[in-house]
């Protein structure tokens, strides 16, 4: 087992500064024209978002593989800070029906912007017997088409 | 994939109290004794061990009494779950990270801006070149 399991066991924050403005990259994760133009996890994918950026409204990103596997994020916005800070709820389709928990920081570093995903464990244990089967199916075909593709 | 669904619930509610954390920090060092483990916390023993209970439910260690000593011991598994879960994650994160900066430098309006002005000018001429 790896250190770093202990360290951070419940979340994950990962980091990547881009030469642009924050509004840019704030736009461009919230527009949810922009999002389908990346949102994918390679080019054998499409995606189309709907987004209502407003807090208690929710968002919905499909992402559809070309031999038509379709896997969709869903989610209630619970932060809007323009353009600084986003927190949403996030879950897949089909998955479980506890939320995880994305918190998205963009923050200015001179004419860069520097952003900070943090996506914390899962936060509602409640659902736990709820749970249908899919969650972790989605993510290991996503794996599986990621480490295939890459 | 329900029971794997659960018992990773379990796992991060587990991890997500810090004493519970240097506890099995502590055991990846090796087993330890009860006794052991409640020495660095300024906690009662019963706290201890209420603590060591959960852990224990959510399979992370084992305890073993031997004589008067209870020992507790480090499992794997639930831990390398978790972590597997995070490290899908990064992978899909990794990779929109890269997807975004590609999409900000196609759609860069300065970049593209020079662009279209490289598009208009004629090509420079070079200066007389002496001998």
């Amino acid at each position: 087992m790896s250190q770093a399991a202990v360290a951070s066991p419940t979340s994950l924050v990962i980091s990547r500064t881009y030469p642009a403005s924050v509004e840019r990259v704030f736009n461009a994760w919230t527009d949810a024209n922009q999002l389908g133009q990346w949102f994918a996890p390679t080019d054998d994918y499409t995606t189309k978002a709907n987004v209502d950026l407003r807090v208690g409204h929710e968002y919905r990103i499909a992402i559809t593989h070309k031999g038509g596997n379709v896997h969709t994020i869903l989610g209630t916005y619970r932060l809007i800070e323009p353009p600084r800070k986003l927190v949403y709820t996030w879950r897949w389709e089909g998955g479980p029906a506890s939320d995880t928990l994305v918190t998205v920081d963009f923050n200015p570093d001179g004419d860069a912007t520097k952003v900070t995903i943090t996506h914390e464990k899962f936060t509602n244990t409640e659902d736990r017997d709820k749970h249908n089967e899919g969650w972790n199916g989605c993510l290991t075909r996503l794996q599986r088409t990621l480490t295939t593709s890459a | 994939m329900v029971k794997y669904s659960a018992s990773l619930d379990a796992t991060f509610s587990a991890l997500s109290d810090s004493t519970r954390r240097t506890i099995l920090t502590s055991l990846q060092r090796g087993n330890a004794s009860v006794t052991e483990l409640a020495r660095p916390h300024d906690i009662s023993m019963p706290a201890i061990l209420k603590h060591l209970r959960v852990l224990e439910q959510a399979g992370l260690i084992e305890q073993k009494k031997t004589g008067r000593v209870r020992m507790c011991r480090l499992t794997v598994a639930p831990m390398q779950q978790a972590a597997d879960w995070l490290s899908l994650y990064r992978v899909f994160w990794d990779n929109q990270l890269d997807n975004l900066g590609r999409f900000l430098e196609r759609t860069d309006p300065q970049k593209i801006k020079r662009q279209e002005n490289k598009a208009c000018r004629k090509p420079p001429s070079h200066p007389p070149r002496r001998s």
